[in-house]
């Protein structure tokens, strides 16, 4: 477990409200609600400050983001820290890339301050959301549910989990490993974080090619995907998973946003060709296609395991595109989980 | 998209200037967008339109690939792919040779998507190893030359292989690698051609040529390149001198090779004394232009025939490396490993790895190097467990490496000879 705060004092959190220190129970109640009701109004007001900021910065035109560098996201991020709202700090640092990510940088950092504003609004007005959207409205600013309270109120989900893909994402000095899995009975996806310091081992026990037959509680969400495993049993290695066509992925990620609409990780299980034209892609065997995420480089391992012939592929979807991290072959052979 | 766009264009100009587009979007917009605050209207639409368009993101168009040819061979197994990738990764990069070369023999294939990784070290490495590039084309087969025909920097391997190049053509069309390979068919299938083909283009080669075809006739040297060699003992290029003169030293009954044998018989002697024998070395005394002592020692000793030593002793190799030689012991060390390599020779190459592992561990640099050296032109099954006896505890680094690398050696191509993928 890494150290909170190990970033100068600041708590950083994962998109997915992942808590990297948790705190234990509170000893005197009365206490601890005050400080929530604390917490409450410091993030309303961020809130009020971030929205205020977004409109200046659409009002000001966003020709002059790309010349200010990235201290112009720092100090946004930064207030948002101090207004314990680390879920909007996190998205805000994230964006001082977007300047620098290639044609249509304009479009994609409006879409940002477009979702930020809506998730603003949304956490202003939470008392009329639904629940499970509420929820996700509070993981997203940056609230975090204990492991502990899930796995003693949600009701676990038995099956034969599917280790899909892994990813491993370095930020500031915390490593946060990204597991997909995919239940055989069910067909339910879920996502385990786990974390770790920089140069400290990350949890290794969901190993891609494997199935474990696991109980998993989920994270309250209107779209639950972030899960903890509570009860593990056997691990056995595993082929292929089942994949879906091109529009089967395209039409699960339409249903999910409809219910989150700031989802922008969403697993894929494809079978599907890799191409290099017009755009690095896949495509299913109608000839459907969608693109290969711009940032995961030339995918040459994932063209030479292919060599032109259909592979089930498992990776992150994403607005961008399709970040492959895990391939098979006719031949059942693995391909990651490294970077394809 | 017009409308996105618009919207993109008005927030880049910002809506001090701008008047904020309306979209046209399906379904219910929000009663009154926020205040009338044009900017807060403009986001609010964006953030409509962006969940929209990605939700009715609609399938692109692909143009499909060539279908590579398939592969009869089969993949190396799931362990030896590991390995593989683990040398990929910088372990023990210098053995990707042998490995490949071992793969190929068997008839085996690396896995596919390992093919990019190793194109692009054959590619780096290629002006100083034009061998890999040979090697990892004739590993990866069909699918290297489709992946190669998709992306210019691998079009190496895409060339048609050598052996398509007919005879002559490589000789006088090919690249390096092409005409060595040519060359080293040759001299197997037809060795007295070869030998004029080498002897009628030597004065023409530069000095990278004449140190190839030294390395080819060294797989199958005969007395007939004696005279070859001798000339070019006296070549204008280090490089060539010297490698032309560990093959005539090496050459059984060569002049030169009884010439060196018998300077070094001059100077190195085994006594036997009242403790046991010991090797007594009387070097020529060192002039004033003249190198060190222990240069000379070194120098000749490394190219002298190792079967001199056997022969005039009468011992095995394991036991002249055991006699004691005091302060000299480095200097023959380092001397005799040079003469093995160069000589190829396995049993005085295990000989001398058994004794520093057990004996007499390196202690000069000299000496680690020649160990080190020593480690990856030993027959591998040095590494087999109980090959060798387990050095001693307080070894030097040096000797824990080197067996290291003949474990891994070892493994490395018991693994190939093991079970392997199907398809």
């Amino acid at each position: 477990m890494p150290a909170a705060g190990a970033a100068g004092g600041k708590c950083r959190r994962h998109a997915y409200g992942a808590p990297v220190a948790e705190r234990s129970p509170p000893a005197d109640p009365a206490a601890a609600q005050r400080r929530a009701g604390q917490r409450e109004a410091r993030v309303a007001s961020g809130l009020t400050e971030l929205d205020r900021w977004l409109c200046d910065q659409v009002r000001q035109g966003l020709a002059a983001s790309q010349r200010s560098g990235y201290r112009h996201w720092d100090d946004i991020a930064a207030r948002m820290v101090d207004a314990q709202a680390p879920g909007l700090a996190e998205r805000l640092r994230a964006l001082a890339g977007v300047p620098y990510s290639g044609p249509d940088w304009d479009g994609r950092l409006l879409e940002e301050y477009a979702l930020l504003r809506l998730l603003a609004t949304a956490c202003r007005e939470q008392a009329r959301l639904p629940p499970s959207l509420r929820d996700t409205v509070r993981s997203r600013v940056g609230f975090t549910v204990r492991q502990a309270d899930v796995l003693a109120s949600a009701a676990p989900v038995r099956d034969q989990w599917h280790v899909l893909a892994r990813r491993d994402l370095d930020q500031d000095r915390i490593r946060t490993r990204r597991v997909w899995l995919r239940g055989r009975r069910a067909g339910r996806t879920a996502l385990v974080l786990s974390f770790a310091a920089l140069g400290q081992p990350l949890d290794d026990s969901l190993a891609v090619g494997t199935e474990t037959d696991a109980d998993l509680a989920f994270y309250p969400a209107a779209v639950p995907l972030r899960a903890v495993v509570a009860t593990r049993r056997d691990t056995v290695p595993s082929g292929p998973p089942p994949g879906v066509t091109t529009a089967g992925l395209l039409a699960g990620y339409a249903a999910a946003l409809g219910a989150d609409p700031w989802l922008d990780t969403w697993p894929a299980v494809l079978e599907a060709t890799p191409a290099r034209a017009p755009l690095p892609c896949v495509y299913d065997s109608a000839g459907e296609a969608v693109p290969l995420h711009p940032r995961a480089g030339d995918c040459w391992p994932l063209f030479a395991l292919s060599g032109g012939r259909p592979l089930t592929v498992a990776g992150e979807w994403t607005p961008r595109g399709l970040w492959p991290l895990t391939a098979w072959d006719e031949g059942g052979m693995v391909l990651g989980p490294v970077p394809l | 998209m017009s409308t996105w766009q618009d919207l993109v264009t008005a927030s880049l100009i910002g809506t001090e200037r701008a008047v904020v587009p309306a979209v046209g979007i399906p379904g219910p917009l929000p009663a009154e967008d926020d205040g009338g605050d044009p900017a807060a209207v403009l986001l609010d639409r964006a953030a409509l339109l962006t969940a929209a368009r990605r939700a009715g993101r609609r399938p692109d168009r692909a143009e499909p690939l060539p279908i590579c040819e398939p592969d009869p061979r089969p993949v190396v197994s799931p362990a030896a792919s590991r390995r593989l990738a683990r040398m990929l990764g910088g372990e023990y990069p210098e053995l990707l040779t042998e490995w490949l070369t071992a793969v190929t023999t068997r008839g085996l294939r690396p896995p596919p998507q390992s093919l990019p990784v190793l194109l692009d070290r054959a590619r780096r490495v290629r002006s100083a190893d034009p061998g890999l590039a040979d090697l990892v084309a004739e590993a990866g087969g069909p699918r290297a030359r489709w992946l190669a025909g998709l992306n210019p920097d691998w079009e190496f391997v895409a060339a048609p292989p050598p052996r398509a190049l007919a005879g002559q053509d490589a000789w006088r069309l090919g690249s390096a690698a092409q005409r060595r390979r040519y060359l080293a068919w040759l001299l197997a299938n037809d060795p007295d051609v070869a030998r004029d083909l080498i002897r009628g283009g030597w004065d023409a080669a530069g000095p990278a040529e004449r140190v190839m075809f030294l390395s080819v006739l060294a797989d199958r040297l005969s007395p007939a390149d004696e005279p070859l060699l001798e000339a070019a003992g006296g070549d204008r290029a280090e490089n060539v001198r010297s490698r032309a003169v560990d093959l005539l030293a090496s050459l059984p009954g060569s002049a030169l090779g009884k010439r060196i044998a018998e300077r070094a018989l001059g100077f190195v002697r085994i006594e036997h004394g009242g403790r046991g024998p010991h090797v007594l070395i009387t070097p020529p005394p060192a002039g004033q232009s003249q190198p060190s002592r222990a240069r000379i020692v070194l120098e000749v000793v490394a190219r002298t025939p190792l079967r001199t030593w056997t022969e005039e002793f009468g011992l095995t190799a394991a036991q002249i490396v055991a006699v004691p030689s005091g302060d000299w012991a480095p200097v023959l060390f380092t001397a005799w490993s040079r003469a093995a390599i160069a000589q190829r020779d396995h049993e005085w190459t295990a000989a001398l790895i058994g004794h520093a592992l057990t004996d007499r561990p390196p202690r000069t640099a000299g000496e680690t190097e020649a160990l080190r050296r020593l480690a990856y032109r030993a027959d591998p099954v040095l590494g087999a467990p109980d090959a060798l006896s387990e050095p001693q505890p307080e070894v030097p680094r040096a000797a824990t490496i080197t067996l290291r690398v003949l474990r891994f050696r070892y493994e490395m191509l018991k693994e190939l000879d093991g079970d392997h993928d199907d398809g």
